[in-house]
């Protein structure tokens, strides 16, 4: 499918009406981003969907203005109400607790013990609060170490994964996850003499038994099979030669590939 | 207007309200329930203002995206969807010089209506998936075409009305 073809298609008014399926959409975004002539379609056809909009106007009855800026205004102030309101139910408990101690005061002694007491209460308190806090702080400093240990590997292989990056015409594209694997990354090397793909997908979930991801290129709107992934490849051996891609993407596909792209098992998917 | 003042309100509503009005009115056609809408519509800009994501599109259809789902959801709470979709299209829709529906005639008087230069055809498939919120998929089967010819010929509806629109201003 060439650009004209795409844009025929009709999936522009699909994306704009809001019918684009997630891939669907995610793919056009990519493509938008580096084919001006995809992106110049869009414009046009949201610019007639608008001058509809204005070609139809209605003017609205004159206290509507005011009606809708009341009803903004409001739905501020209650947002900003609720703390405050918070703030005033402690201080209320305060100031009773306060008072019960006040009225005792008839007693001496009696009020003596109770203000005894409550230093008591009070160091008490801040003895615990104190070890709670060193034994917080502890915790705190093994979190940190066990941190720095996991930071220094990942470390080790940001290295490695510069070296391979060390070829003058390396270029990556980093791949983020679609909406149902928003966590997952991955980054293509594409070398732009050679043509070769190289993937680092190690972050990916591990494919079950009998699937395999498979890395898809995606030019002028058309996903081109970009290779079988294993992690023996990862950033080290080429899945294949790819000479022209608007975007890359990955789905999970059963082991050996697919002709065309699972587009409900993509996980990753990013623009070049 | 990112900042949320009164000042960004003003310019907000001077100058879209009109427009959205005639989309909500469109959709659900009745002044009373337009302004109701019309109401939740201007709180949800105000409130998803810093949401809005330049990258997926224009403002101007950001907003009118907006106030057209709210106007169908709103249909639909109220079960007028079922009622409506059974119905044949309303009359305003075929009607080019003055629209009248049977019910409601008064509050569409006056309201000249570029959509009536448009075939029969391109017209059902713009008032069915734009004013009507069914999905292209709907409309495959209402229709009883393939669901790529769907995508197509509304392609085809809107570059005509581009045309009808540069005519009309």
């Amino acid at each position: 499918m060439n650009t004209k073809e795409y844009i025929s298609s009709g999936i522009l008014e699909s994306y704009i009406l809001g019918f684009a399926s997630q891939e669907e959409a995610g793919i056009l975004e990519c493509v938008m981003k580096n084919n001006a002539e995809v992106k110049a379609a869009f414009e046009e056809a949201q610019k007639t969907l608008e001058d509809l909009a204005t070609a139809q106007a209605v003017t609205p009855p004159n206290d509507l203005k005011s009606k809708i800026w009341n009803k903004i205004q409001q739905e501020q102030i209650v947002e900003e109400v609720k703390p405050v309101i918070s703030e005033v139910k402690q201080d209320l408990k305060v100031q009773g607790e306060i008072k019960e101690i006040n009225t005792q005061k008839n007693n001496n002694w009696k009020s003596y013990a109770v203000a005894a007491s409550v230093l008591f209460l009070v160091s008490v308190a801040g003895n615990l609060f104190w070890m709670n806090t060193q034994s917080k702080n502890k915790e705190v400093i093994a979190k940190l170490e066990t941190e720095k240990q996991s930071k220094d590997l990942a470390y080790q292989k940001m290295q490695q994964k510069w070296q391979m990056l060390s070829g003058a015409d390396m270029q990556m594209v980093v791949l983020k996850g679609v909406e149902k694997h928003a966590d997952s990354k991955a980054m293509v090397f594409w070398d732009k003499k050679s043509k070769e793909v190289y993937l680092n997908a190690d972050s990916l979930p591990k494919a079950p038994e009998g699937m395999q991801y498979q890395l898809w290129a995606i030019a002028d709107g058309k996903p081109v099979s970009a290779g079988m992934y294993t992690e023996e490849k990862d950033s080290k051996i080429a899945l294949s030669n790819i000479e022209n891609a608007q975007a890359f993407a990955i789905t999970l596909e059963k082991k050996g590939g697919s002709a065309t792209p699972t587009m409900e098992n993509m996980y990753v998917m990013g623009g070049v | 207007m990112k900042e949320k003042n009164e000042a960004g309100f003003h310019y907000l509503y001077d100058h879209y309200s009109g427009a959205l009005y005639g989309v909500i009115f469109r959709i659900v056609q009745s002044k009373e329930y337009t302004e109701e809408v019309i109401q939740d519509v201007f709180v949800k800009i105000w409130n998803s203002i810093l949401q809005y994501d330049s990258t997926k599109g224009r403002f101007y259809t950001w907003m009118i995206n907006i106030a057209r789902n709210t106007a169908i959801d709103y249909l639909k709470s109220k079960g007028f969807q079922n009622e409506l979709k059974n119905q044949p299209l309303p009359d305003f829709v075929y009607n080019s010089a003055e629209l009248s529906t049977t019910n409601k005639s008064s509050d569409f008087i006056g309201f000249k209506d570029v959509l009536g230069g448009l075939e029969t055809d391109k017209l059902e498939l713009i008032d069915l998936a734009y004013y009507q919120g069914y999905t292209q998929n709907e409309i495959s089967e209402k229709l009883k075409i393939p669901l790529g010819t769907v995508k197509t010929k509304m392609r085809n509806a809107l570059i005509k009305l581009k045309d009808l629109l540069k005519d009309y201003q």
